[in-house]
């Protein structure tokens, strides 16, 4: 029962509902308006600098999918294969560059001569993608999408009824599409210290963080719930004979179950109304809204239980902080991380919003999730800190402290 | 009556200020007991010690004998709260915050459906169940508050000010309210500042100040408490002093003020009015519009105090 109408309680919210829900939606149509103009973001890149090494391969008889593939990168490296092609570009998609060993190439790669290495284990049927850091997002993009695009094809290229020349259009096709959504929507900022940042996804994934973010109004309101000190209906929860853990765990999840719902709900709309690549991990995106929205009600616990003022004074000094922490990530000024990194790293080691933006971008874009762990690492710890405070600041107040 | 709630030399600190000072009082099965004292006396912290949201220094508080603390679930289960300030959640309507409430003491559903339309039955406001809390006026939110506080019917109601900012129409219809809960069986313990609502409703008052007992009784015992018992107006022209100084050596008789028209007289007990006249009549002074009025609960409380009860 108390589950049920602190979840419609917090259905009809519209403050909450607005900051959580609307607003980060209409921020992305903005977005997408700014950035889908005519020829706006709109960037060409130059050939991927790539080499490709056959693993567990026969050198004499290659596997027909390393044979493929290695013809499909022989296609995309040819400027006239690709103009004659539907991809709209002028120039080759990749510079082959002839390496003999894994070695050498991972040297290069070191001493930036080389931006992506393709290890094809034929016999597995598999593509790893080795990206250096000479490499940006554009670099990474195209890798990815040549791999993806070379793997959804491969039962189309297997078909012996096809032609060599129509097999290699297949995947020139799909590698066409996937580029030119990239193409079209992205604008690269190159940074001074050389990476470069995807202004077009990274609005977007700020904007989904955001609303992530605005859940601490949800944390505030959730201690106000059951606090006998902080507002009146505390107060009568506080005399009831209801067992306090009980009221605070009605409350906190509905608000939390809403909360995740939402941030699903923004999620589908980004990629689905607005095209924004949201990757394959599906596990990991769950665990990222899961852990988010935990942080921001843990966190909205912290100062609906520390801080001073009534209700709304509480909510607003909690939306200003995480404003800031939304700000200081590059929602309004993409540049904003990059510069920080180059002048005080620190800020974007600890700002959650940036943490959490690098999380999401890594998962959708990095091969390695190496990253995407560390930070989600880095919010899990905080979060975990944020309720432990919380709940020993709710479990001792045995009398409610009026 | 039997003993329902013990409140035995209760202390309550905040730092150096002492809020309640060994108070002690006892509340009786079926009255509808006054708690009576300003702004800052220590009544609502005294009451916040009996529902054990507060942790007091000092003192011990039991009901039907058994002592209160925040664990008490089977004597929470007997309480209801009206709180001073509006205490419903604004996005739900007037049947949900009723339901929401009273389902944190009822689980059974098909019971809490009949409670809540009871409740809602008894402060009228069905036709507005469907209604949001801010589509309601002043008066209309207190009733919804006192529906929250009692729509699982309990036995003890603690009511903190409810007639605070309501017209006097609604007023009325809240004392009736807390009349006929008190006829249905219930407890009720009434802290406010204004007087003539206490006078009006409670069987037993009891006067608070600085954390302290003060005084205790019904009115008529508080009231006989004090020495000025009365005070008399008259209307009257041209008064000598010399016949000012008879009435003022009438016994009973405090003080004496006269302004060339109105004569104003504090007496103690007696038939003073009676005794006035006399002088007045046998000096054939004519006499227009002659009041005499009986002391207030404020008169008690100024007299015991020396300070006014009523801050607003």
């Amino acid at each position: 029962m108390m589950f049920t109408y602190y979840l419609r309680k917090t259905l009809r919210d519209k403050a909450y509902l607005f900051w959580s829900l609307a607003f980060p939606i209409l921020l992305m149509t903005c977005f997408n308006v700014t950035f889908m103009g005519p020829a706006r973001g709109e960037v060409d890149f130059a050939p991927v600098e790539s080499a490709v090494l056959f693993i567990d391969e026969d050198a004499e008889e290659k596997s027909a999918f390393a044979e493929e593939f290695e013809s499909v990168l022989a296609n995309l490296a040819d400027t006239e294969a690709v103009k004659k092609s539907n991809m709209g570009y002028d120039h080759a998609i990749v510079k082959l560059i002839s390496v003999q060993n894994r070695e050498e190439a991972e040297k290069m790669i070191l001493d930036k001569d080389l931006q992506v290495l393709f290890l094809v284990k034929g016999k597995e049927e598999k593509i790893d993608v080795k990206v250096g850091d000479s490499a940006n997002t554009t670099t990474l993009m195209v890798a990815r999408g040549i791999v993806e695009s070379y793997r959804r094809n491969y039962m189309i290229i297997k078909d012996a009824a096809m032609t060599a020349p129509d097999k290699i259009e297949a995947v020139m096709t799909s590698l066409s599409e996937s580029i030119s959504v990239m193409k079209a929507k992205s604008a690269y900022i190159e940074n001074d210290d050389g990476t470069s940042a995807n202004v077009y996804m990274w609005y977007f994934y700020s904007t989904i963080v955001m609303g992530m973010f605005f859940n601490v109004t949800a944390g505030v309101h959730t201690v106000f719930d059951i606090q006998g000190n902080l507002s009146g209906y505390g107060m009568r929860t506080s005399v009831s004979p209801k067992k306090k853990t009980q009221i605070l765990l009605s409350a906190f999840s509905a608000r939390y179950v809403l909360s995740c719902a939402i941030t699903f709900f923004a999620l589908t709309v980004m990629n689905r109304c607005f095209d924004v690549p949201l990757g394959n991990r599906f596990p990991h995106i769950i665990l990222f809204v899961l852990v988010g929205n935990l942080f921001s009600m843990s966190l909205g616990s912290v100062f609906g239980l520390f801080t001073k003022g009534d209700e709304t004074q509480r909510d607003n000094k909690a939306t200003a902080i995480v404003m800031i922490s939304v700000i200081l990530s590059g929602e309004m000024i993409v540049q904003l991380p990059g510069l920080f990194e180059k002048y005080c790293p620190i800020i974007n080691r600890i700002n959650p919003a940036t943490i959490m933006n690098f999380a999401f971008f890594r998962l959708v874009n990095y091969p390695s999730l190496t990253g995407f762990w560390m930070n989600m690492i880095k919010i899990g710890l905080a979060t975990v800190l944020f309720l432990t405070v919380s709940i020993l600041k709710l479990r001792r107040e045995k009398y409610a402290a009026l | 009556m039997s003993e329902i709630i013990k409140v035995d030399g209760l202390v309550k600190r905040y730092k150096e200020l002492i809020a309640v000072d060994n108070f002690s009082m006892t509340v009786n099965e079926g009255e509808i007991l006054g708690l009576l004292g300003p702004n800052g006396s220590g009544k609502s912290t005294t009451i916040n010690c009996i529902l054990s949201l507060l942790e007091f220094d000092k003192g011990t508080i039991t009901i039907h004998g058994k002592e209160m603390s925040p664990k008490a679930y089977d004597l929470k289960a007997q309480i209801g709260v009206v709180p001073q300030e509006v205490s419903v959640f604004e996005e739900l309507t007037v049947y949900e915050n009723i339901d929401f409430f009273c389902g944190l003491y009822i689980t059974d559903s098909e019971k809490r459906k009949k409670m809540v339309q009871e409740a809602i039955d008894f402060v009228e406001l069905n036709e507005f169940k469907k209604f949001r809390p801010k589509k309601l006026s002043g008066g209309l939110k207190r009733r919804l508050n006192i529906a929250c506080g009692i729509a699982h019917k309990p036995k003890i109601i603690f009511f903190d000010e409810p007639t605070v900012a309501v017209d006097p129409q609604s007023r009325n219809k809240i004392l009736e309210g807390i009349e006929q809960l008190r006829k249905e069986g219930a407890t009720i313990i009434y802290t406010s500042h204004y007087m003539e609502e206490v006078e009006q409703l409670a069987d037993r008052i009891i006067i608070i100040d600085k954390g302290q007992l003060i005084a205790e009784g019904t009115v008529d015992e508080l009231k006989s408490m004090i020495k000025k018992c009365e005070m008399i107006r008259i209307e009257a022209k041209g008064i000598t002093d010399e016949d000012l100084d008879k009435i003022r050596a009438l016994e009973n008789i405090f003080t004496v003020e006269y302004d060339g028209k109105h004569l104003k007289i504090e007496a103690g007990k007696g038939n003073n009015v009676v005794e006035v006249i006399k002088v007045l009549q046998e000096k054939g002074y004519r006499m227009k519009n002659v009041y005499s009025e009986q002391p207030t609960l404020n008169d008690v409380f100024l007299e015991l105090t020396g300070k006014e009860l009523r801050d607003d």
